[in-house]
């Protein structure tokens, strides 16, 4: 340094704070709020007409319904499901995200990928490939075993991000204070990444919650199962109604958990924190090698063994008569439904997305808790509630493609408005506004600049939804108009009669399918430098 | 009361040698900051004392205990030291008094222990706030308190300031060299900033390129620094070229003669033959007559009002330009003719 003269106090220092407590929200356009609350009572439709139902039916019925010792074993079936594969889940996610990020194991990035990937494996299909190599296999133990295997990665992906982010300033200062490198990592690392992962438990929660192809497969009597058998069976709507209520009351409270979870998650951050990475844990010798093997029979249990088990039923079915033209039609009309469901969500998802990355006032916040109904709404009771709707209210539509599409749209609407709001955060809002200035109507201005620049994360979300819904179960088996058959029914109705060889092109085709959106996710995710780049010399 | 003695120590990251064959004292009692640019390695020695690194080669003693050495290293937990990083790293996930209390044993001394010590801060009062509610300075205060809470025998400060505002920085400052005195225990504190080693500290080491360049109070090492890069690196300095040399002990240069401590150029920079000053030591002088061209006389080229004080650059004979910092008032205009004295010796390198 030369000459320089000394800087004295900053004269702009103090008035940051102050920016951003006079920061207020404009007031959101009438047309967004009017498009928006229709989006909203859209998405609560089946959720209400259940409610409606319910009430229909008299509170003596529904009474009878509740106190029968059948609805209290599924009530403890499901709970018990719910709890043992998130324990387990959790377990399994904290070890793993540890592994990848904080340890010197080799092939981290490699790791990364392969322990995204058990999301691409719809839960049916990964029952179904274990049922046809180990046909022994049935009950809650079994069930619990292939949900912890599918699910564990809703906990390992966000608490490996979360570890990642947090200070490791932390836990040296632990170290310091004379803790134990165990302790030091309990009670100041963890504690960083637990709001991460206490949500992704609860995510595998409602996952789990709404299953219906594993414990279907495994004939464990969890909610799912016997609402869709009541349905099917005796036709016995009131109380199928009854427990899908019952089944949304328990998702919705997983949901809430998650929401305050999660906003606390972000409070625990300091705005702060060294930017630099943690130094690894070595791992050598007898450890690494007990590491590895965990890590390896992991990737067997959850991707091996389900891969291996469709390559070798595909094999053995060739002897079977496999026709591609029946393969091929049922991914057009898998895909053509689901096309139209996905057209459905982005449509309804645009004006909630950009209210809720634009104008967050009290309004706005109501129209996005409604238009999330879905994600509380496992997809048996969107495909009960919708068969009653379109019985009752729009005969017309009963078992046709627009009301399976729609069903689509409700239950996937919050991953559209998930990638539309986010897309609209990221574009400044200045350049609609000097879009604006330079003399375009809102509409025009709006075309112009900020569509432009989301409409790819946008059609992300679209496709998101897409492949989603492509998967979709027991809302298309409830709703599908009679002769349309998707690649989930096909493969269902094979594996239902127990022609597991027939089967496996089909599931082979979904799991391809389903490995686009956890390839994403998990590309997103697995961005990271190496750690000694970051280490200040 | 514990010394730091650090004797032939090699640290590095992968292959890349940061520290080479450094010795370092800190005597038991003191606040030495550890002074660098970003890249010297003052953070790698930092932590090779906290031993958050093993070091390749050399040995570090606190007190008469050797912590880490060819045959012995003690980890951290068992180091009795505290540090205070950057940006203080509270835990987010407890309160101000669970922050303070995380390396004591459980128990009513412990309580009391962390209200002895809310009120050593100055934050009495604020044990059940949280975190994330208190300013920066309120954050690196608890910070401190959490290190010195276990008693430890060496505090280590890991550039404790930069994240806070300039006019908070200079008041926090103060306040932990007061805290750190009131207590007496031993610290090291590093820093890229060379105003706070100069004024916080007891002895400043200079680092550069994994060495120690200069150890030695804030006076010694801002007036007398080892060499030019060190000069230039520890405040502002005015370079004026050697014209030529008096037998007496002074050098010619454009401001007439110096007197100058001359300080021979280690190896680099064997063409550089320069005459040092601190701004502070030049005079302004005017207005002056038209006709008078003693040496020191120049035209003010233009000059920078910043309240307390100016900064006028002169433009003399030679063609050189020469700032000079003036105290309060108003500075020459652009075009007044002034001339230039100096006060005190010059150092010349060369």
């Amino acid at each position: 340094m030369s000459l320089q003269l000394n800087q004295s106090a900053n004269p702009v220092r103090s008035s940051a704070p102050g920016r951003r407590r006079s920061r207020v929200f404009p007031r959101p356009p009438r047309l967004l709020l009017v498009l928006g609350a229709v989006t909203a009572a859209v998405a609560v439709i089946p959720l209400v007409y259940l409610v409606v139902r319910v009430f229909d039916a008299g509170w003596e019925r529904v009474g009878e319904v509740l106190w029968r010792t059948r609805t209290l074993d599924t009530v403890l079936t499901s709970i018990a499901l719910v709890t043992v594969v998130t324990v387990a889940c959790l377990v399994i996610g904290i070890y793993v995200a540890w592994l990848v990020t904080r340890t010197t194991v080799p092939l981290r990035g490699a790791w990364l990928v392969l322990i995204a990937l058990p999301l691409a494996v719809p839960s049916y299909v990964a029952a179904y490939a274990w049922i046809a190599q180990f046909p022994w296999l049935t009950g809650f133990w079994a069930a619990a075993l292939i949900l912890t295997l599918v699910s564990f990665p809703y906990v390992a992906l966000p608490t490996a991000a979360a570890f990642r982010l947090a200070d490791p300033g932390l836990e040296e200062v632990a170290r310091s204070l004379g803790k134990s490198p165990f302790r030091a990592f309990t009670s100041a690392a963890l504690p960083q990444a637990w709001p991460a992962a206490a949500a992704g438990a609860l995510l595998v929660a409602l996952y789990v919650l709404s299953d219906f192809g594993a414990v279907a497969l495994f004939r464990v009597d969890a909610f799912t199962r016997v609402i869709y058998a009541s349905y099917r069976g005796s036709f016995d709507r009131v109380s199928a109604a009854v427990l899908a209520l019952l089944l949304v009351l328990l998702a919705a409270l997983l949901v809430y958990a998650e929401r305050r979870i999660r906003g606390r998650g972000r409070r625990w951050r300091l705005a702060s924190g060294a930017q630099r990475l943690a130094i690894p844990v070595t791992l050598r010798g007898g450890r690494l090698i007990l590491v590895l093997a965990s890590l390896v029979s992991l990737t067997v249990l959850a991707l091996g063994v389900p891969i291996a088990s469709l390559i070798d039923l595909m094999f053995r079915s060739t002897n079977v008569n496999l026709d591609p033209s029946r393969l091929l039609a049922a991914a057009l009309s898998s895909a053509g439904v689901a096309m139209l469901g996905a057209v459905i969500a982005v449509a309804l998802a645009l004006p909630v997305g950009i209210l809720a990355a634009r104008y967050r006032t009290r309004t706005v916040r109501g129209i996005e808790t409604f238009a999330y109904t879905g994600h509380a709404l496992p997809g048996v009771v969107v495909g009960l509630s919708l068969v009653f709707f379109t019985l009752t209210v729009v005969p017309f539509a009963y078992q046709t493609i627009a009301a399976l599409a729609f069903a689509y749209a409700v239950l996937f609407l919050p991953k559209a408005i998930g990638a539309t709001r986010s897309a609209t955060a990221a574009v400044p809002p200045v350049l609609e506004q000097t879009a604006r200035a330079l003399g375009r109507g809102p509409i025009r201005a709006w075309l112009s600049t900020t569509a432009r620049l989301t409409a790819p994360g946008v059609a992300a979300g679209g496709l998101l939804v897409l492949l989603t819904a492509m998967k979709e179960l027991p809302a298309t088996l409830m709703l599908r108009p009679t002769g349309l058959n998707t690649l989930a029914t096909e493969m269902w109705s094979r594996t239902e009669i127990a022609a597991y060889g027939a089967a496996a092109p089909y599931a082979i085709a979904l799991i391809v399918l389903a490995a686009l959106p956890a390839w994403l996710l998990s590309r997103s995710m697995g961005s990271r430098d190496d750690a000694a780049d970051n280490v200040e010399a | 009361m514990t010394s730091v003695r650090v004797r032939g120590l090699t640290a590095a990251y992968g292959d890349i040698d940061v520290l080479e064959n450094l010795d370092l004292d800190v005597p038991s009692g003191s606040l030495m900051a550890v002074l660098g640019a970003s890249g010297s390695g003052k953070t790698t020695l930092l932590r090779v004392l906290a031993g958050f690194l093993r070091p390749r080669a050399g040995s570090v003693f606190l007190g008469d205990r050797e912590v880490a050495g060819p045959k012995v290293f003690v980890p951290p937990e068992k180091r009795r030291i505290g540090i205070v990083p950057q940006e203080g790293a509270l835990f987010p996930h407890l309160d101000v008094q669970a922050n303070i209390a995380f390396g004591l044993r459980k128990g009513s001394q412990s309580r009391d222990r962390v209200t002895e010590l809310l009120d050593l801060v100055g934050l009495a009062g604020l044990g059940a706030a949280r975190p994330q509610e208190l300013s920066g300075g309120q954050q690196q205060r608890v910070a401190l308190a959490r290190a010195l809470a276990p008693e430890p025998d060496v505090v280590l400060l890991d550039e404790p300031f930069t994240a806070l505002d300039a006019g908070l920085r200079n008041r926090v400052r103060s306040e932990v060299r007061d805290v750190l005195r009131a207590v007496g225990t031993t610290a090291v504190l590093v820093t890229h900033d060379q105003e706070e080693a100069l004024s916080i500290a007891d002895l400043v080491a200079v680092m550069r390129d994994g060495r120690l360049v200069q150890v030695g109070s804030p006076a010694e090492v801002y007036g007398a620094p080892a060499d030019l890069q060190v000069a230039e690196f520890v405040g502002d300095v005015v370079e004026l070229p050697v014209l030529g040399t008096s037998a007496d002990g002074r050098v010619t240069c454009v401001l007439g003669d110096v007197l100058v401590d001359v300080i021979a150029a280690e190896g680099v920079g064997t063409n550089t033959d320069v005459v040092v000053l601190r701004p502070e030591q030049l005079v302004l002088a005017c207005p002056i007559g038209p006709g008078v061209t003693s040496p020191g006389v120049g035209v003010v080229r233009s000059s920078s009002y910043h309240g307390h004080d100016s900064m006028v650059m002169v433009a003399m004979s030679d063609g050189s330009v020469v700032p000079v910092r003036v105290p309060g008032g108003l500075p020459p205009q652009p075009g007044e003719k002034v001339q230039i004295s100096v006060t005190g010796r010059g150092r010349r390198y060369h």
